[in-house]
């Protein structure tokens, strides 16, 4: 190695240092800041169960994730559960992604696009978001990186030790999520496209792949049969393109409503560069024209691939049974900011201060949204709303719709508290049951809270709020992001209802109709 | 003055580099047009995951297949919270979602939750059993069509570059 490429490497590994750092302070930055939501207090209680309630998670059909929930098992025993401790295990695995990508990209993109691609892996508003999740995500998306990259090397190299590692990864990864498998189909294609490079590496490669179905076949055993059986699982159905759009919004900027033209145009202007832009190899290969047209840009063949693969996969998985939501997918986000890298590296061989003006407002939009995340409230905030249930003091019955916030409300209220759960509307309940069901459960309490987050779930046509409504007086209501509390009083159930305008009467009201407000 | 000269030189050049990358632009521009238009974006439901089946007809609690591969697909069984005051089952007694809970082990909430849990793991694999075999074909049929066309599809599209490829290397 000569000494400027010497000093290049020295330099390079500088500034990957001070980019894990940069990752580290930015999913450090505001951990706490959302409230939990409900499934990550899932995690949380998953987590909270003993081995013997954890391992036949690994076998049981419906589970997704055990593996996960058995390193958070140990992680809760060793640093507790707390919003804070929950999420840094999932910081952790999207720091230590940060050199992967970085490891990744010097591989596929040489030093100068792997740095980009490193630089918008730690600034990425998305992987923020999952470092930041007390979820399966971040790890996730770190073991999948792993696993592609092992199997990089295994190819290369064609180790035994190395296509052993890969399918220890990758079993795991399947583990950690089930759709980790889509990645699975990136490698298959990698091998065939890139055919005849690999060729010494055949019969490992033939050997793992057939190994590889082994660990996959408690997965298939239900998975299959669900596959098969006309059950839906609550997801929208989305066509391809739409599901493309989702995914580029959710990769270039996140959950944060922030839906312009030309942010968009940038992102999508990054990524075509770099897929038909983009050249790193030159080969002048004597062959068929296609094969040079793959060889002459392998690395952005490979990255598409690595970036379509899995999409694609999902969308014939969804033709079945919809399945379709972007976190799923979070496996091909290296190949997308290897593509955006690319990107950038393309236009700098036309242009550099177009690719450096380019770069700069990519990394504006991601600290943007990244400082938007950090103080918007976007998940459900039921952490404020316990705070302001325990204050108040009143309210002797909690109803919660849907009722799965009843268990988020539990992590954040320390106290006892009574709660009942209400009718599942959306199934056919009709009003009359509705109504028995509510008197039922309402019996021999004064004051309900009811707690009302992503309630269209349940009951859509607002039939147990219009019963509180209609035999209960308003005390008062309070809105917290995605969750809204009312307080009704029960104490007299007859003519509740204000004579002059029929509204419902609330505490503010005096019994005489021309004190009503809408009079 | 030279000091100027030399950056409008530069960025002469500049300019001259990046008109190549025009049509790049223009098609990122459409792109990005047609994408915004899709509206999808607007209503999809960010983070969030779905809780049970929407707007499906009610199912019979030992029809209830298998719990979908979504996070949360039961309920852990550490419940901080008393029981309701209710007599158990008697408030809605609702056909529960995939995501409701299993029995808890023993001296935790023993009873609630055991009887608002239809869906348990033998009732899952009941209705395994009880498959139909007319749906099975329906859907294996739809879904060999599906990927043939989804074949089809790909290879019209590696037909067309590989078209395109060759005049543009005979070109060059």
């Amino acid at each position: 190695m000569d000494s400027r490429a010497s000093a290049l490497v020295d330099a390079a590994r500088l500034i990957l240092v001070l980019l894990v750092i940069l990752a580290f302070a930015l999913r450090l930055y505001q951990l706490d800041y959302q409230s939990l939501w409900r499934d990550e207090v899932d995690a949380v209680l998953f987590a909270r169960r003993d081995l013997s309630g954890l391992l036949p998670l690994f076998v049981r059909a419906g589970h997704n994730g055990p593996l996960y929930y058995l390193i958070l098992h140990f992680w809760t025993r060793l640093v507790g559960d707390t919003e804070f401790s929950v999420r840094f295990l999932s910081l952790i695995c999207g720091v230590l992604a940060v050199p992967l990508v970085f490891r990744l990209g010097w591989r596929w993109v040489g030093w100068r696009g792997s740095l980009v691609a490193t630089l918008l892996c730690a600034t990425s508003p998305y992987l923020i978001w999952y470092s930041q999740e007390g979820k399966m995500y971040a790890l996730l998306f770190l073991s999948s990186l792993v696993s592609t990259y092992i199997y990089l090397l295994a190819l290369d190299r064609n180790r035994i030790y190395l296509w052993a590692f890969y399918l220890l990864l990758t079993a795991a990864s399947m583990y950690v999520h089930l759709l980790a498998v889509l990645v699975v189909s990136f490698h298959f294609l990698l091998f065939l496209v890139t055919w005849p490079r690999y060729r010494p590496a055949l019969k490992s490669w033939l050997a793992t792949f057939v190994i590889l179905t082994l660990p996959y076949v408690p997965l298939a055993r239900w998975e299959v049969p669900l596959l098969l059986s006309p059950f839906t699982t609550g997801h929208q159905f989305y066509r391809l393109h739409e599901i493309l759009t989702v995914l580029l919004f959710a990769f270039s900027l996140n959950v944060v409503p922030y839906r312009g033209l030309m942010p968009i145009t940038l992102f999508v202007f990054l990524l075509l560069a770099g897929i038909f832009l983009y050249r790193r190899t030159n080969w002048a290969v004597e062959s068929r024209a296609l094969r040079r047209v793959i060889q002459n840009h392998q690395e952005s063949v490979s990255l598409s691939l690595y970036l379509f693969a899995p999409i694609v996969s999902l969308f014939l998985l969804s033709l079945v049974m919809p399945i379709f939501t972007d976190r799923y997918l979070m496996t091909v986000v290296p190949a997308y900011l290897l593509l955006l890298a690319c990107g950038v590296v393309a236009i700098r061989q036309r242009s550099a201060a177009l690719a450096a003006a380019c770069l700069a407002l990519v990394l504006a939009s991601n600290l943007y949204v990244v400082f938007l995340q950090g103080h918007t409230r976007i998940k459900s905030d039921f952490r404020s709303v316990a705070q302001y249930v325990q204050q108040d003091g009143r309210g002797d019955l909690m109803m919660f719709l849907i009722p799965h916030g009843r268990r988020v409300f539990g992590y954040y209220y320390q106290d006892p508290f009574r709660w009942a759960e209400p009718p599942h509307t959306n199934r056919g309940v009709g009003a009359d049951e509705v109504a028995e069901a509510m008197e039922e459960a309402t019996a021999g309490h004064d004051e309900v809270w009811l707690v009302v987050s992503e309630g269209e779930l349940w009951d859509s046509r607002g039939l147990v709020k219009g019963w509180l409504e209609g035999h209960g007086v308003l005390l008062q209501r309070r809105s917290f992001a995605r969750v809204e509390t009312y307080l009704y009083s029960l104490e007299s159930r007859a003519g509740l209802r204000c004579a002059g305008c029929s509204a419902p009467r609330t505490r503010d009201y005096l019994p005489q109709d021309s004190s009503c407000a809408r009079l | 003055m030279r000091k100027l000269h030399d950056a409008i030189a530069f960025l002469r050049s500049q300019l001259r580099a990046a008109s190549s990358l025009v049509p790049l632009i223009a098609l990122s521009l459409l792109v990005a047009l047609a994408l915004t238009r899709v509206g999808v974006t607007m209503a999809y439901p960010a983070f969030q995951s779905p809780i049970s089946p929407i707007e499906t007809p009610v199912v019979a609690p030992t029809e209830v297949p298998p719990a979908p591969p979504s996070e949360s697909p039961e309920v852990p069984p550490t419940e901080p919270e008393v029981p309701p005051t209710a007599v158990p089952g008697e408030v809605g007694t609702p056909v529960a979602p995939v995501t409701e809970p299993e029995p808890s082990p023993a001296g935790e909430e023993p009873t609630r939750e055991a009887t608002q849990t239809p869906d348990t793991v033998e009732e899952r694999s009941s209705s395994i059993r009880g498959l139909s075999w007319a749906v099975l074909i329906d859907t294996c049929v739809v879904g060999l069509s599906s990927l043939w066309l989804c074949c089809g599809g790909i290879a019209l599209v590696l037909f067309i570059l590989g078209v395109v490829a060759s005049f543009v290397l005979r070109a060059a």
